[in-house]
């Protein structure tokens, strides 16, 4: 049997690590006091609920760098759709950071998404926010998932149904703005298993612009939503 | 050695926890302070109680969904548009999101009284069902906003359009500007999207989408509508011409003669083997007979011999593809399965199909020899009963232009359109063939 040696100078070390970092840490850890005050652990503590740029980009308030580039999917997209709900003062950063992530998905992490999208006991901020990354992904597999999305029948009793449809309505226009060539005739070929009028009409749109023959459909509902806007005086 | 054995374990497990307790979850990142907890409890008077007690963090509880959405109503931020001046108020200053929806809210809790809703307002107290918490953030903040406009005495009232036409409950407003709840939601998604300054790009997106979604199904009058146009064949001519935005284009079809069609991707000729698709947009110098593989008519691949016909049509949000043999059954398109429904036998000889009447109704109608109108439901596979009114002889084909008149080709082969009052007018001039209403997809209408 191999035995187990680690060398004490290692351990040591580990040890001196962990003195030094445990009570940064401790107070993070939910407490049961229900009425728990964030701003309360005082403004050197990391993560002191404040929602800053520093906190988008990984750096937390005490200068302690956490990459979040390196978290598996899972938590990164944890962290990322609680965001969603909060005021974000630097939205373009959210966008190359959620864009940064995205172009860098591999395989499983794109079945992963694919899934996640489709999956309705989890919250719908966390199933738009799955559907995004794909959106912003350029490998043919993330086309591919996100016509399958498209295909996959609305839940009869959805907890939101409007949020099935515009889940559904982003995967359309993710495929018109994928660079791959293959992403038109996935469209195409999703669309015919759809019945959803307001999605086909959303494809037709999508597919109109991609031949360069309408602005895209992006633009189409910014126009008609400014349009609306200026009805009302 | 055993000993540095269940030492390096202890190690492992410890910085395994300390692995959990990184500040990576969003918990962590937003948590809500107690001041501002405190400050929206008292604004809106919430029973935290019966949301499950306090809490500032955790996202899972609903306490915390409630006053995170309090804290993004309160802190979302809206630019002027350049090109607009301050003449432009909206229902809500769009400024003034928190102070309206506290002056019009006297309570909030959450109960399950009412399970069917998503929320309700009574009296300016509102509830929060089981419903309202499963909704993505931009959904319970429009329910939040929703409700609050009914404090003022804005009602639905029964939807006369749409998926829920018929439904017996009040659930749609009258038009936009009505300014009731569904407008003032729609014109908080429209200016989250247009005008939002500190939003999430997600949360951008989905507001995005869920005003044009909406737009679709909560107002009986329509605010934005798919753009139409009307398409018509000159009598032997194979070149189609489409009438739109005031003009008239010429387009390249294929040397065949069959009727035109509308399809989902603009139009087709029908032959009853095939169909061939027109280009709306751009004409390419040459007459191509391109085989229709873009819209459902590519279904048509599928089915060995003619057809008398085919169809692709809108009814209540949903695309219905239907195909009537020469022995006149009828079968229906399963879209999620990709298959056919099995044929039926429709029981009378059809003499002509139509997706327009006269009075301007849209679906799917089957006209026998004595020009008996039967509506055709797809979603059952079954026959209504006959229309009252029998299709008139003189009438070939009913169908929009772009201003949503109604355009009638005459057994004659003239096209003509008829005034409110009943009065014909000739339409266009010249011999025609057929007349179809083409979806154009460069731009939606938005009505007045
Ligand atoms: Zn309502």
């Amino acid at each position: 049997m191999k035995k187990v040696s680690v060398h004490p100078v290692v351990i040591a070390l580990f040890v001196l690590l962990l003195v030094t970092v445990m009570p940064w840490l401790l107070p993070l850890k939910h407490s049961t006091d229900p009425l728990r005050e964030p701003a309360s652990l005082g403004p050197s503590r990391p993560f002191d609920g404040q929602d800053t740029k520093e906190n988008k980009s990984g750096v937390v308030a005490s200068g302690l760098p956490v990459d979040l580039g390196s978290l598996n999917l899972k938590d990164w997209m944890r962290n990322q759709v609680g965001q969603i709900g909060r005021p974000d003062e630097n939205p373009e950063q959210t966008m190359a950071v959620l864009k940064a992530r995205a172009e860098s998905l591999g395989t499983q992490d794109i079945r992963d998404l694919e899934q996640w999208a489709l999956e309705t006991d989890r919250s719908g901020d966390e199933r738009f926010l799955a559907v995004e990354m794909l959106v912003m992904n350029p490998r043919l597999e993330s086309a591919q998932s996100l016509g399958r999305i498209l295909m996959s029948p609305e839940p009869s009793r959805a907890a939101e149904p409007a949020l099935e449809n515009i889940l559904r309505a982003r995967a359309v226009e993710g495929l018109g703005l994928h660079p791959r060539r293959e992403a038109t005739r996935i469209l195409r070929d999703s669309l015919y298993r759809v019945s959803d009028r307001s999605l086909i009409d959303r494809g037709e749109r999508v597919l109109t612009a991609r031949r360069g023959a309408a602005p895209s459909a992006m633009d189409q509902d910014r126009q008609a939503l400014h349009s609306l806007l200026k009805k009302i005086r | 050695m055993k000993v540095w054995g269940v030492y390096a374990s202890l190690l492992l497990v410890s910085s395994l926890a300390i692995a959990q307790n990184l500040p990576v979850q969003d918990a962590d990142f937003g948590c809500v302070t107690r001041a501002e907890a405190e400050k929206y409890v008292n604004d809106f008077r919430i029973n935290i109680s019966s949301f499950g007690g306090w809490e500032l963090c955790s996202a899972d509880k609903d306490t915390k969904k409630l006053l995170n959405d309090l804290l993004l109503i309160e802190k979302g931020s809206f630019s002027e548009s350049e090109s607009e001046n301050s003449l432009i108020r909206g229902f809500i200053p769009q400024d003034k999101y928190y102070p309206w929806l506290k002056s019009q809210t006297r309570g909030v809790s959450r109960g399950n009284d009412v399970p069917y809703a998503t929320a309700y307002n009574r009296m300016g107290y509102f509830t929060m069902q089981d419903g309202w918490a499963q909704l993505s953030t931009l959904g319970r903040v429009g329910v939040m906003i929703h409700e609050a406009r009914h404090t003022a005495g804005y009602r639905h009232i029964p939807c006369t359009s749409g998926p829920y036409a018929g439904a017996g409950t009040a659930g749609c407003d009258r038009d936009y500007g009505y300014g009731g709840s569904h407008g003032v939601e729609m014109e908080y998604y429209s200016r989250v999207q247009l005008r939002g300054v500190n939003f999430h790009p997600v949360y951008k997106t989905m507001a995005r989408l869920m005003a044009m979604g909406r737009a679709n199904f909560v107002f009986n009058s329509p605010v934005l509508r798919a753009k139409e146009a009307l398409l018509a064949m000159p009598e032997g001519g194979t070149d189609p011409q489409l009438f739109y935005q005031g003009k008239r284009v010429s387009r390249e079809g294929p040397a065949v003669h069959g009727v035109l069609k509308r399809t989902s991707f603009g139009a087709s000729i029908f032959e009853g083997f095939k169909a061939l698709a027109i280009d709306l947009y751009q004409t390419s110098g040459f007459h191509p007979d391109l085989p229709d593989v873009y819209s459902y008519y590519k279904l048509l691949d599928r089915n060995n011999g003619a057809l008398k016909d085919f169809e692709e049509y809108d009814s209540g949000g949903k695309r219905y593809a239907v195909r009537l043999d020469e022995q006149d059954r009828i079968s229906t398109y399963n879209f999620p399965t990709g298959k056919w429904n099995p044929s039926r036998p429709l029981g009378l000889s059809v003499m002509k199909t139509v997706t327009t009447l006269p009075n301007g109704e849209r679906g799917y109608f089957l006209i026998d020899s004595e020009n008996r109108i039967f509506p055709f439901d797809a979603d059952k596979n079954v026959l209504g009963p006959a229309k009252s009114e029998s299709w008139p002889e003189h009438i070939e084909t009913v169908a929009h232009d772009e201003n949503g008149e109604r355009v009638f080709l005459r057994s004659d082969r003239s096209v003509w359109s008829v005034s409110r009052e009943g009065n014909w007018t000739p339409y266009l001039s010249g011999s025609w063939s057929s007349i179809v209403s083409v979806p154009v997809y460069d731009a939606y209408e938005v009505l007045p």
